[in-house]
């Protein structure tokens, strides 16, 4: 991948790209802190919409990034990006996690009211929680990507290098996935 | 516009025509939008987080990659060795049937 120039958080711009990053970690502890603040909060977030719990979503961060750390003098690129390879420790503790628990990866409310994410209104609180009920109920490879697509707001062509997929086959499981989710949720009667 | 999730025995939305459709899904892509904000971490837990993975990266050592990348492995070792002690077996084997045979000559003649 070329050199690009990304956002920090302090809101200045680095220069280095993921793969220099990633190279530089091998010997410099800071930049292993640098390739975490370009990543903790995509993963963080993408693990708390599939735990459901701020708790969860932290202790996994944790094991994500310190597996990272682990495995780095044995990460070669091979033209699969580090995020990719993030992502995909991520989904494997998760997986172990769902196994461990038996349960499904549905919000819980206190969570989200604690949180404030959603609009006050109870309308708007069963509408989000039938929607996220919805996704949750997607295979995992299809809620990975609808949170690249509308959480993380990725384009089709950066999904396709962390699922590794052409462009156009993300266009195609995006399509399929939204008309699943529109066959699985209706609209009450007397809002038609 | 309010969701409920369908049950098994109703028709889903997509019977619908086409631009009702595109409608429904348009609407869909905004809701999952905002339904789905991008969380982030506390910020304690994310400067502590960092604070701890630097301190386990010095600890690793910036050499320890490096080097563990490039040391034979045990296997190798101990295959190398293997195949040394072999070797002057064979030499001493070679040596000795050499001797053997010139004493054999020196007899005969």
């Amino acid at each position: 991948m070329a050199t690009r120039v990304f956002p920090t958080v302090e809101g200045g711009w680095a220069a280095e790209s993921d793969e220099a990053l990633v190279e530089r970690a091998r010997f410099d502890a800071e930049a292993f802190g640098e390739l975490y603040e370009r990543y903790i909060s995509r993963i963080y977030s993408y693990l708390y919409y599939r735990t459901g719990s701020q708790a969860d979503a932290e202790d996994l961060a944790e094991k994500v990034f310190l597996q990272a750390l682990a495995n780095l003098p044995r990460y070669t690129q091979r033209g699969r990006p580090f995020a990719a390879w993030l992502y995909t420790i991520a989904h494997n503790l998760l997986a172990n996690w769902h196994r461990d628990r038996r349960r499904r990866n549905a919000m819980p409310i206190d969570d989200t009211r604690d949180l404030g994410i959603e609009a006050p209104s109870q309308e708007n609180w069963e509408e989000a929680s039938t929607l996220r009920q919805a996704v949750g109920e997607l295979p995992q490879n299809r809620q990975l990507l609808v949170h690249l697509k509308y959480v993380e707001e990725m384009s089709n062509a950066e999904i396709g290098a962390i699922m590794g997929l052409s462009e156009g086959a993300v266009k195609s499981l995006l399509h399929r996935t939204l008309r699943s989710l529109r066959q699985r949720i209706a609209i009450s009667p007397d809002e038609r | 516009m309010r969701y409920r999730l369908m049950q098994r025995n109703e028709t889903g939305l997509l019977q619908n025509n086409g631009s009702s459709e595109a409608a429904g899904l348009t609407a869909l892509v905004g809701n999952l939008k905002r339904v789905f904000p991008r969380m982030t971490p506390p910020d304690v837990f994310r400067a502590e987080l960092r604070q701890r993975l630097v301190v386990a990266a010095s600890a690793r050592g910036p050499e320890i990659a490096v080097i563990r990348s490039r040391q034979p492995s045990s296997s190798v070792l101990v295959g190398a060795a293997a195949l040394s002690l072999a070797g002057v077996a064979i030499l001493l084997w070679r040596s000795h049937s050499q001797e053997k045979r010139s004493r054999l000559a020196a007899a005969g003649s």
